[in-house]
């Protein structure tokens, strides 16, 4: 049982990982982006 | 500078992202709940006698080689692709199919030695299946620092490319293993059945179904990720230089 459950957490520590890390990389992205582009925006106007 | 913006930033493409991602988290915990309580449990081919739980570790460490095959088939295709047309999209596309590969092969790494433990009496055994998916493993880590340490717009990309093509021809080489050497690894249980009871063969194809969903949300996570990060060095770059 020890095998079968050490397993199935690898699966879901790695997968939840990494998902989180690529959620984390976008909403950091996305929030850097809408700061630049509001600079650029008040540049122009 | 003229503004583009590319799929990766429209609504629709985020939507499509989103509900794909549901589904495959939907289905996700069926399968679960399927290779823990519905399957029935495996009996020993000799003995016929009930061997323990480890033996549902099947359910999602097949899955995992499939994903990553499947990964590594995107990063092979991507490759070619980028060589003749030379669009950024295929090298994006092969990026980011390779790190999910990377993933899921560490996952097969991880799993399969935890069966084996329990079924063989052993972590590791330098048997051909098992060598080949490590030297895999291996090629595509060694694809992923390559695309981390070349620099932006050398020839990195071109050279990561010509690596994705030639590291697929591993992929064919461990899946006939288990026919062309004498091996410890099992056949291949989806294809010729292996003695699974029908209940068994089902979960494990909701198992594959929900890897592969899985597979396809992180691919397009991944890559809206990369779009984000040429845009942002765009708009550096257009601040720059007005």
């Amino acid at each position: 049982m020890a095998n079968l459950v050490a397993a199935y957490l690898l699966i879901v520590i790695l997968v939840s990982g990494y998902t989180l890390s690529l959620w984390r990389r976008e909403r950091l992205l996305q929030k850097e982006i809408e700061t630049l582009e509001g600079a650029r925006g008040s540049e122009e106007g | 500078m003229k503004e583009k913006r590319e799929f990766w930033e429209k609504r629709g493409y985020v939507g499509a992202t989103r509900a794909l991602g549901l589904g495959a988290g939907a289905v996700l915990l069926i399968a679960l709940f399927l290779a823990l309580f519905w399957a029935p449990s495996a009996r020993d081919a000799q003995t016929g006698a009930i061997v323990g739980p480890y033996h549902r570790i099947i359910y999602f460490h097949v899955p995992s080689a499939w994903v990553a095959f499947l990964a590594f088939f995107v990063v092979f295709l991507a490759s070619i692709l980028y060589l003749w047309k030379r669009t950024r999209i295929w090298d994006i596309l092969a990026l980011s199919s390779a790190e999910i590969g990377v993933l899921f092969a560490t996952l097969v790494l991880l799993t399969g030695p935890i069966w084996a433990k329990a079924a063989w009496g052993i972590w590791w055994t330098w048997d051909a299946r098992l060598t080949t998916t490590l030297i895999l493993w291996l090629i595509y880590v060694a694809y992923l620092m390559l695309r981390a340490y070349a620099q932006e717009g050398s020839q990195g990309a071109t050279f990561a490319a010509v690596l994705g093509v030639v590291g697929f021809l591993d992929v064919p080489i461990i899946f006939l293993s288990v026919e062309w050497w004498r091996t410890q690894h099992p056949e291949l249980v989806v294809i010729k059945g292996g003695g699974l009871a029908p209940e068994m063969v089902r979960t494990l194809m909701i198992a594959l179904l929900s890897f592969t969903l899985l597979y396809f949300y992180l691919l397009m996570l991944r890559i809206r990720v990369e779009g984000l990060k040429e845009r942002l060095s765009w708009l550096k770059e257009s601040l720059r230089s007005p």
